[in-house]
């Protein structure tokens, strides 16, 4: 649906676009995560067409995007954004959805009816005469999204959309957006700088870091095959080790992290360094008690906890092993477990849960 | 001291006995000034949009230089107008000099710089958002431009109520123009230059205190009419 | 509902206002006046003079506008208001009135944004119709002004001329005296050119001497009755015009000073303006309201204005009394103004008498021309022409050799020599040696001891170095090569030098002595001196002598001049003179008139008539009674000549 094509973006001396290749495909729910500050709402905004690339081409449902503003107006009339901050003007709520459809020339019934029928698509029908700048945040941007939906586009951009609001609003935009995307078929771009709300809605994920998309995939790629150390530290993978390939057994390796040897699954030959990314829902945690449990997990740490934090339900332990390794529990299995500082455990990872790359500092 | 009191006891007495030459001269002023204000804000208003949304070399410089011309001494605008419609001048053919229409230009070309520079100044505290939210719901240039003036308009307003005191205050041009000549040219500011040179304190504080009041109307009725006319 | 009735409050209101519009009527009140004050001034009886009333001119049609520029004096006083409610109600015509100043009025007039110009500054008018933008002068009233001051008099100056009153306060102010001030009007106004003239008169330079000359000295740049104020607040003397310190009296604390003196002399004059776009019906419209302004009615209306107020008029309209003033100041009074047309004419100054005859004919042949005539030394007129870029219709030399010399070709192309002249010794029954002087001992009798003699300027008038002239060719006539240098050299800067038969004289700097020797600035000022007895003999032109009635010398025609066979022996004489920034030599030649119409002309065609008229018989018989032998035919000579003229010149 959309291409983006060697794309740069300088400001002045700084370049904040730095080479940009993707492929957004029609129908689907592409989410762009990665840091503040990186270029996510650069590059929407390109795309939306309100700035212009410095060098490369956009193209827009196979026809490239011009420089001629007529031109860019037409497909940027395709297109509906919602941005981090909601702006509404200073009208009514009905008078804000309407805007899209007053400029292109819409008539009066028929704007009418269609605004009705946007508030109902976010669950604000009452709230059509309320002056717009008295509503709440999260009620402005549903009001955003009702006035970027009622125009049909076929691509739905948005920038950071639930950054300022709280819980339960961005709960229910998260669910409108798939509504919109399920029962409308509109193509969705979307950036967020929380990795788990890019887990929860994309189809696929593209990771931008410093002006470059360093990765691009489905949820699993990114979250358990992560590209490289900066992305898995994004996507919330804590435990990274460094070690060497000692053996390698048709794909079954050994690696040496110095305090203890890994078992992992991974092609890279014998003697090559690699770093070992774990995710901490991936490590399972038993109380010394005797001897070793027999069980399919082929690594099993012994080491102490050194830290526990609570996560919502759930809490994050440190263990100490000689080196740290970050595990995601249940609280309840934390509380029947008797789990706390200094507490002498046995850590365990799958082989199959280690994610090995090759170091290449 | 007691002129201030005694103008304002004759300004009462003019107001209810009709004077006419009062009124006439009242609803002159009145005429003129609102006349070129119209004029003004009707040519400033898109131009400041123009302005504000366009990037352009120089931008800035203009900018400076119509916040400049807020200083313009009055005298000097009808100085030049005045080179303009005399009859030895290029617009002189007009017939414009000593005429209430030669008035309304001069005041207009007066009131345009400080105008211009408020609707621009309006428009920049719109914030980038807004302008960017309108840009991406596929506005036209105009379109666009259009609706950040209305999204401004008070303060827009403001500068258009701005510019029409500073046209009923003003002698230079009046006089220039205008020659205050008696029941043709002369409005509010003139006579009560000429109220004062010949003497006529109290007569003078008397349509002083007119000139106020009618502004004070029209003040309020440009309030009342933009929040009447509320989208 | 609440919308409703604001809506309806603000209908009301603008209903109001519009109301008003329709309501308000025309006139306006003028503004409360004040009491009495008493001055008393003395004019001369005039010479009554019966005014035939103008036929007004009617228009029909929509109503006209006539726009009149005039000064804040004239018009606080309400005098204009008063007329103008007259004026309109017998005349279709909308006068519309401002009043911004002197020096304003006359930028509006020439830049043609006025029809008539009313004012009452005599020098500034003439320098605007020298420029050639109006027509129709004609002085209507006059008033006095007024030092006035505060009561106490600090300076002392009460019962003093205008002059000595000046000189005291500029004495004590300048000495450091803080309670003597003066407050001048110092815009440019009708007001401040009489101040300065008071000024010049008591002997000091303006610029130099009085202005930022100290904190006495205080110049105001604002309106009269503003000035009036200032000069209250200060206690300090300002010079005022009467009717508007009347106007403000009860609101100042000042008193008439010094009242009486001839240049508090205040003559109030209005012009129709003339300019290259301005239309016949303008000027024709404007000359009715001129006609107004001297009418019978009107002049009376002008003397009852302010007696009801003040107990006395405000103003002498010329019908009660025409004053006496420097010759121009005071302009026509009585004629009915009817031209449309200028006719500026440049002309020597011995040409005066003759041409203000033929003024009056022209003009009563053709009644659209306004004849306007300005007299000065020939070189001075010419210079005028072709130095300082100034127009003319028409111009008479006293020495027609200057046209070809200094006017050809750009300035000029013709030259018509119409009179002949000779110089002459004039003088009183009362100057000494007058009953033994004649034609062959005049020169002796001029060398004694305590006999003075006059001539005009040689810089710049031809009468001057003919003067010289004469004395340098006597030398020859008489045998005795030492009467330039008995009577000329010790008595002044002029020398002579003598080579063979031919003779240079140098009057780049006369510096006369005064007493033997007087040389004054303009020819017009040597009859007067020889009548007031300042000297006793002066050279002059024979009809300069004839015109004033005084005996003089008829001296032979081999220096006197006169004698066009002599041109050769006259050529042995010349005289060096200053021009500008360089010199001049001018030859000696016969005196011969000569006239032509300038290339700058504006009405070529008015030209040309007038010079038919002065070369006719009329022309000539002027000319003859004047003492001015008229060349009979007229002398053509040059290029271009117009084709009306063309049939009654000889051409050589």
């Amino acid at each position: 649906m959309i291409g983006i094509e060697a794309v740069t973006k300088k400001f002045g001396d700084s370049e904040i676009l730095k080479k940009i290749d993707l492929d957004i495909q029609k129908g689907e729910i592409f989410t762009l995560i990665g840091p503040s500050g990186s270029g996510k709402t650069t590059l929407i905004r390109l795309i939306n067409l309100l700035d212009t690339p410095t060098t490369g081409k956009i193209i827009f449902d196979g026809t490239e995007t011009s420089a001629q503003e007529k031109a860019r107006l037409s497909v940027r009339r395709r297109m509906g954004m919602v941005f981090q901050k909601p702006a509404v003007l200073n009208t009514t709520v009905a008078e804000n959805v309407a805007f899209g459809l007053k400029f292109r020339g819409v008539e009066k019934s028929q704007i009418e009816k269609r605004v009705q029928a946007a508030l109902g698509l976010v669950g604000l029908n009452d709230f059509s005469l309320r002056r717009a700048i008295t509503l709440s945040g999260g009620e402005m941007q549903r009001v955003s999204l009702a006035r970027a939906m009622v125009t049909e586009p076929d691509v739905l951009l948005l920038d950071e959309p639930t950054a300022n609001l709280d819980p339960v609003s961005s709960e229910i935009i998260e669910d409108l957006i798939l509504h919109i995307n399920r029962e409308l078929h509109t193509t969705v771009i979307l950036s967020t700088h929380d990795m788990l709300q890019g887990q929860r809605l994309a189809d696929r994920i593209g990771v931008i870091m410093d002006g470059r998309i360093v990765q691009v995939g489905t949820t699993n790629d990114i979250f358990y095959h992560p590209a490289g150390k900066d992305i898995a530290r994004f996507v919330g993978i804590e435990t990274i080790l460094n070690g060497i390939v000692t053996t390698n057994d048709g794909g079954h390796a050994t690696i040496d992290s110095g305090n203890a040897i890994f078992e992992a699954i991974t092609t890279i030959p014998p003697g090559q360094r690699v770093m070992m990314y774990i995710r901490p829902e991936e490590v399972t945690i038993a109380i010394r008690d005797g001897d070793l449990p027999k069980t399919s997990v082929r690594n099993q740490l012994t080491g102490t906890i050194i830290k526990m934090v609570p996560f919502g339900p759930f809490v994050r332990i440190t263990i100490d092993f000689g080196s740290p390794l970050t595990a995601l529990v249940t609280r309840r299995s934390a509380d029947e477990l008797g789990l706390a500082v200094g507490t002498a455990v046995i850590a365990g990872v799958k082989a199959t849960a280690i994610h090995v790359l090759p170091d290449t500092r | 001291m007691s002129e201030i009191i005694e103008g304002f006891l004759q300004a009462v007495n003019m107001i209810v006995t009709l004077n006419p030459d009062l009124l006439q001269i009242a609803a002159l002023s009145l005429y003129i000034s609102l006349c070129a204000t119209l004029i003004a804000a009707v040519i400033t208003i898109p131009l400041g949009g123009l302005i504000h949304f366009r990037e352009f070399r120089g931008k800035q410089a203009l900018i400076t230089l119509i916040e400049t011309l807020y200083s313009v001494p009055t005298v000097i605008v009808g100085l030049l107008v005045y080179f303009l419609i005399s009859k030895s001048g290029p617009l002189g053919f007009l017939g414009l000099l000593y005429s209430p229409e030669g008035m309304i230009l001069g005041q207009a070309v007066l009131i345009f710089p400080i105008i211009l520079g408020l609707v621009i100044s309006a428009l920049s505290g719109i914030s980038l958002n807004i302008r960017d939210t309108i840009v991406s719901l596929g506005a036209t240039e105009f379109q666009g431009i259009f609706e950040i003036i209305r999204e401004a308009r008070f303060a827009i307003l403001s500068g258009v109520i701005l510019g029409f005191g500073r046209a009923i205050s003003e002698v230079g041009v009046a006089m220039m123009i205008g020659g205050n000549i008696r029941g043709e040219t002369r409005v509010l500011t003139t006579a009560i230059a000429l109220g004062t040179g010949m003497g006529e304190f109290s007569l003078a504080m008397a349509l002083g205190i007119i000139l106020l009041a009618i502004s004070m109307m029209v003040v309020f009725l440009m309030k009342f009419i933009a929040r009447r006319y509320q989208p | 509902m609440k919308r409703f009735s604001e809506l309806s409050l603000v209908i009301l209101l603008i209903i109001l206002l519009v109301g008003g519009v329709f309501i308000a009527g025309c006139t306006s009140s003028v503004p409360a006046p004040q009491q009495v004050v008493t001055t008393q001034i003395t004019t001369v009886p005039p010479a009554t003079t019966a005014v035939p009333a103008a036929t007004p001119v009617v228009f029909t049609g929509p109503r006209q506008k006539l726009l009149i520029a005039t000064t804040t004096s004239l018009y606080d006083t309400g005098l204009l208001n008063y007329l103008e409610t007259k004026y309109e109600a017998q005349n279709n015509v909308d006068l519309l009135i401002t009043s911004q100043g002197t020096g304003k009025a006359i930028e509006l007039a020439k830049r043609g944004d006025a029809d008539v110009l009313l004012v009452h500054s005599p020098t500034q008018e003439m320098a605007f119709l020298e420029g050639g933008n109006g027509l129709n002068r004609r002085s209507f009233a006059s008033n006095y002004f007024v030092i006035v001051g505060p009561a106490s008099d600090p300076a002392g100056i009460k019962g003093m001329t205008p002059e000595d009153a000046f000189k005291t306060i500029i004495t004590k102010g300048k000495a450091g005296d803080t309670k003597v001030m003066f407050v001048s009007r110092g815009d440019g106004s009708g007001t401040h050119t009489a101040e300065q003239n008071i000024w010049k008169g008591a002997g000091y330079t303006y610029a130099k001497d009085v202005q930022k000359s100290g904190n006495w000295y205080i110049e105001a740049g604002k309106g009269m009755g503003e000035t009036l104020q200032m000069a209250s607040e200060k206690g300090a003397y300002t010079l005022t015009d009467e009717g508007t310190y009347l106007a403000y009296q009860s609101k100042l604390n000042l008193n008439p000073i010094v009242t009486q003196g001839a240049s508090l002399l205040n003559i109030y004059s209005v012009m129709a303006v003339t300019t290259s776009k301005q239309p016949v019906e303008k000027i024709t419209m404007a000359n009715d309201f001129i006609n107004f302004l001297l009418s019978p009615q009107t002049q009376q209306d002008i003397a009852d204005y302010g007696k009801e107020k003040y107990g006395k008029s405000l103003f002498t309209p010329m019908s009660v009394s025409v004053p006496t003033a420097p010759a121009g100041n005071v302009g026509d009074y009585s004629t009915p103004a009817t031209a449309v047309k200028l006719l500026k004419v440049y002309h020597a100054g011995s040409l005066a008498s003759s041409f203000a005859k033929l003024e009056k004919s022209f003009e009563k042949a053709h009644p659209d021309m306004d004849v306007q005539l300005y007299s000065g030394g020939s070189a001075a007129i010419i210079d005028k022409v072709n130095k300082q870029n100034m127009f003319a219709d028409v111009l008479a030399s006293a020495d027609t050799v200057l046209i070809p010399k200094n006017l050809y070709t750009k300035n000029a192309t013709f030259d018509v020599d119409f009179a002949k002249n000779s110089m002459v010794l004039v003088y009183t029954n009362t100057s000494k040696g007058a009953a033994t002087i004649n034609a062959d001992n005049w020169y002796t009798v001029l060398s004694t001891k305590n006999i003075s003699y006059a001539i005009s300027d040689p810089t710049t008038d031809p009468a001057g170095y003919r003067s010289l002239m004469t004395i340098a060719l006597s030398e020859r006539k008489y045998g005795d090569g030492s009467i330039f240098s008995t009577l000329v050299a010790p008595y002044s800067k002029i020398t002579k030098v003598t080579d063979g038969a031919k003779s240079t004289i140098d009057a780049t700097n006369p510096s006369p002595d005064g007493k033997k020797l007087v040389i004054t600035k303009t020819g017009p000022d040597i009859i007067p001196l020889l009548k007031a007895g300042t000297v006793d003999y002066a050279f002059e032109y024979s009809s300069v002598a004839i015109q004033s009635g005084l005996p003089y010398v008829t001296l032979p025609p081999e220096i006197d001049l006169s004698d066009p066979t002599m041109t050769a022996r006259y050529a042995n004489v010349q005289v060096i003179r200053p021009s500008g920034s360089a010199t001049v030599t001018e030859v000696g030649t016969p005196i011969i008139y000569g006239v032509t119409i300038p290339t700058s002309t504006r009405n070529a065609a008015g030209g040309a008539d007038f010079i038919n008229l002065l070369i006719g018989k009329d022309g000539q018989a002027v000319l003859n009674a004047d003492g001015q032998t008229p060349i009979v035919p007229a002398m053509a000579s040059g290029t271009d000549i117009p084709a009306e003229i063309l049939p009654n010149v000889k051409m050589i």
